[in-house]
């Protein structure tokens, strides 16, 4: 596995200006970190290059990403006048602006944008806006509530616990969760990623199933366990309303690699009869059957990941999980919770 | 004894734990785990594990007492214990069964035997240990006190 780390500060300051220029490249590992944060788009509005470089920087190694507005005209060119998704390059989910880069365009423009936004009646939900500030007056705050800011302010330095929460607070991700716990950083990524969702565990071992469970389900998704392959096929008989399902490997009587490939061959024959116009029992999707699989394995060794990949799994995570390997594991199927869910 | 010195009693038996290697960073993850809406998972788990192992234990000791050993079937059990103490962070338990797997490839029947035995050693300490973990926690929860949040810092 080869990891690639961008340090961030690649663009020159003076060609920021033209990252927002039309055609401007739509980079694809940027797509897959933007579903994997639980974030989705973002503009930072700030008038000072290096210091929106450097906080770029912090939100990226919290897995933000974020594109640079050095005014809010521009930000707001870019999501388009009236939220119609033709007029803007991009549809932002948050909006995060430096305060005085605000204070100085104090034109109401915001408000302006964001009327016209709802009075054109668009289903689009209006991006939230947060202001990023070192210190905030009750006066600022009060008229940046006024403006359409969010009630809580992303005050600097950045502490990710502090941005995590204001981001969970402002878009609601993990609401669904019980509440009360003090995550690390990490995790509150891993919870919008499995928030919610559906998942199967197979694994011979009770032990090992009711840790795996455990640790799914603190991340608020909702567990079933089973001990075989042969149980695993029967839970995921089509349609099935599985979001995923984590397969332990060394099984007796049906291992993990011939439970997936008899599930892959369910999936094909439903796959081939919807395409030839047919409908599974119940099911009004259009999209193909293909259940994300990963392995779960304590040996992490290159020809047992050959073989996952072979019978048709999409992965594999250490066994016992470690939160890193799970998240990485996992962003790559479970997109960003879309805003209009909370 | 009051519940600050229970809980320091805590602290320094969980330390020496894993000084000496009977748990790993495992079994504080489960920890972790543990919340209000599953306040007894650490003993649930414990208790699984229990159950398991010796069950495991057991079928080791029969299939090694067979006159054609079937060593397929002894490495799968050793495999099960393997996986079941790695996920409970019994470290010593789990470096047992690495060995012992070693020996059931080679087919070595002598050196199977003495696997066993340490691992059943491994096993009867951990389980001590952990009983006696637990019993301090309940005492301490019994008490009214709750237990440190421990930071593997050394």
């Amino acid at each position: 596995m080869v990891c690639v780390e961008d340090t961030g500060i690649g663009i020159p300051f003076a060609a920021q200006d033209r990252i927002f220029m039309p055609f401007v490249q739509a980079d694809s590992s940027t797509s897959r970190n933007y579903g994997g944060t639980g974030i989705g788009l973002s503009i930072m509005v700030d008038g000072k290059p290096v210091r929106a470089a450097v906080t770029r920087y912090h939100l990226k190694r919290l897995g933000i990403l974020v594109k640079i507005a050095n005014n809010i005209n521009k930000a707001i060119a870019l999501c388009g006048k009236n939220g119609s998704l033709t007029s803007g390059l991009f549809q932002p989910d948050i909006i995060l602006v430096e305060k005085d880069s605000w204070m100085i365009g104090d034109d109401g423009s915001f408000n302006i944008w964001q009327l016209d936004w709802k009075q054109n009646g668009h289903t689009f939900k209006l991006p939230k806006m947060i202001l990023l500030a070192t210190n905030i007056s009750n006066s600022e705050f009060d008229k940046a509530k006024a403006a359409g800011f969010a009630d809580t302010v992303i005050m600097k330095p950045l502490r990710a616990s502090m941005v995590a929460a204001c981001l969970q607070q402002v878009l609601g991700v993990g609401k669904k969760r019980q509440q009360g716990k003090d995550l690390p950083n990490g995790s509150t990524f891993l919870q919008s990623l499995l928030c919610g969702k559906k998942i199967l565990v197979v694994d011979d071992n009770v032990v090992n199933r009711r840790v795996a469970a455990g640790a799914l389900k603190k991340f608020g998704a909702d567990v079933k366990c089973v001990d075989s392959g042969k149980a695993a096929l029967e839970m995921l008989q089509l349609p099935h309303s599985f979001d995923a399902c984590f397969m332990d490997i060394q099984m007796p009587e049906m291992d993990g690699f011939e439970a997936t490939r008899r599930i892959r061959m369910m999936e094909s024959a439903a796959n081939e009869q919807q395409a030839n116009g047919g409908s599974v029992e119940g099911n009004a999707q259009k999209t193909e059957w293909h259940l994300p699989i990963l392995a779960m394995t304590a040996d992490v060794i290159h020809a047992t990941y050959e073989e996952c990949l072979k019978c048709g799994m999409d992965g594999y995570v250490s066994k016992p999980f470690e939160e890193e390997n799970l998240y990485q594991a996992v962003a790559k199927f479970f997109k960003s919770k879309p805003i209009s869910d909370s | 004894m009051d519940v600050g010195q229970m809980q320091r009693q805590w602290v320094d038996y969980m330390k020496s734990l894993f000084m000496e290697g009977l748990l790993d960073g495992q079994f504080l993850q489960l920890k972790q785990l543990q919340d209000e809406t599953n306040p007894d998972f650490v003993v649930e788990v414990v208790s699984l594990f229990f159950e398991d192992s010796e069950r495991l234990l057991n079928d080791l000791t029969i299939a090694l007492d067979q006159t054609d050993i079937d060593f397929k079937k002894v490495d799968s059990h050793v495999h099960q214990l393997k996986g079941s103490s790695s996920s409970i962070g019994a470290q010593r338990v789990k470096n047992a069964c690495i060995a012992f797997r070693n020996f059931c490839e080679e087919q070595n029947i002598d050196a199977c035997l003495r696997c066993l035995q340490q691992v059943k050693q491994e096993y009867c300490l951990v389980k001590t240990k952990l009983e006696t973990l637990l019993g301090l926690e309940q005492q301490i929860a019994a008490a009214g006190g709750s237990i440190p949040m421990m930071e593997l810092s050394f």
